[in-house]
């Protein structure tokens, strides 16, 4: 993902980064942010939107009775939708307006609340270790932290790779699988 | 990896019915489906669906994220592997943007599989994305296999 600072003349304007030195981020190696709950339980109409843009034909995702036969309780979500699940909203009532100060807003991972130098970010590297698929039903909380910050120059310039680790839990505090997520912020 | 490696490899393959390599899967990365993805993964920063943006910021113009690499990453493995296996970890770096407009195509091979005392099998690939002879994505997943689980059906 490209996550950038924006300013009042672009068509689309997100989200600020947070800035900082060098300095501070390195204090943040170790922080835990708060956990957030997914904005929405696992279902059907959401793991049969993933499996469509994909063109993923698999019906352990879309027939129960297909899931059931494979040790399933009902359909299951793929591996690699825990972040989808995990995520909060966007909005939500009690908010202020979503757009009086930018027009678009960062996916809410983090990433923008780590004080840094730079006002972009790209993704690098991606990991995820997995213990159980999601089923219907089940609701996520995630949990998120910086774990490395390694300072680097490279062709697009001076700046650090930071390395995101998210652990994924169910409505009963079992852990079902952790990610890692490294951008370069320069 | 030397070719007696390679034989044996797919003698233990072969018992499990599966193949050295996996199969070839291509999408065209039109904006339909970045805009989709999006809606489908909840990633909305704008690169990712908007070319304008994307431009400002440097880029070429909109492309895929994480999620989208992964995603398809795990519908490769799964109709590599089939029904029955379970994917245990997958890694990825991002060697290039996967870009509007262009043909993503994934594919890998198997680099290792390791038999367990339950009668299971982890079976570590090889992946990779590219689009135009260019690398979009490189990465490995460990998938697992059960005793009695069939290939893909």
């Amino acid at each position: 993902m490209a996550l950038t600072n924006g300013d009042d003349s672009s068509r689309a304007s997100v989200t600020r980064l947070r800035p900082g030195s060098w300095e501070e981020t390195e204090a943040y190696v170790g922080r835990t942010f708060p956990s957030v709950d997914g904005a929405d339980p696992v279902e059907r109409g959401s793991i049969r939107r993933r499996l469509e843009v994909l063109e993923w034909d698999c019906p352990l995702h879309t027939d129960p009775d297909f899931a059931r036969l494979h040790g399933y309780r009902d359909v299951i979500a793929p591996a690699t939708m825990l972040s989808t699940f995990a995520m909060p909203p966007y909005w939500k009532p009690g908010d202020p307006p979503m757009y009086a100060k930018q027009t678009a807003k960062l996916p809410p991972l983090r990433l923008e609340e780590v004080p840094a130098p730079g006002e972009r970010m790209i993704g690098t590297d991606w990991s995820l270790h997995f213990y159980r698929y999601l089923e219907v039903g089940d609701r996520l909380r995630s949990t998120t932290r910086l774990v490395r910050i390694e300072r680097k120059r490279t062709r697009l310039g001076e700046g650090a790779f930071l390395t995101m680790e998210t652990t994924y839990e169910d409505q009963n505090a079992d852990l079902v699988g952790s990610s890692r997520l490294t951008v370069f912020r320069f | 990896m030397n070719t007696a490696d390679r034989q044996r490899l797919e003698s233990e393959l072969a018992a499990l019915g599966l193949p050295f390599r996996l199969p070839v899967l291509s999408l065209k990365l039109t904006l339909q489906r970045l805009v989709m993805e999006a809606g489908a993964n909840r990633d909305f920063a704008p690169s990712h669906h908007d070319p304008d943006y994307a431009r400002q910021r440097g880029g070429a113009t909109a492309y895929a994220n994480p999620d989208f690499v992964a995603g398809f990453f795990e519908r490769l493995l799964r109709e590599y592997a089939g029904p029955a296996s379970t994917l245990m970890d997958l890694g990825f770096r991002l060697k290039s943007h996967a870009l509007l407009g262009t043909t993503i195509v994934a594919s890998g091979e198997v680099a290792e599989i390791v038999r367990h005392d339950d009668r299971s099998a982890s079976i570590a690939v090889d992946l990779w994305q590219e689009s135009a002879q260019t690398r979009t994505a490189e990465g490995r997943a460990t998938i697992r296999m059960w005793p009695g689980a069939a290939g893909p059906e």
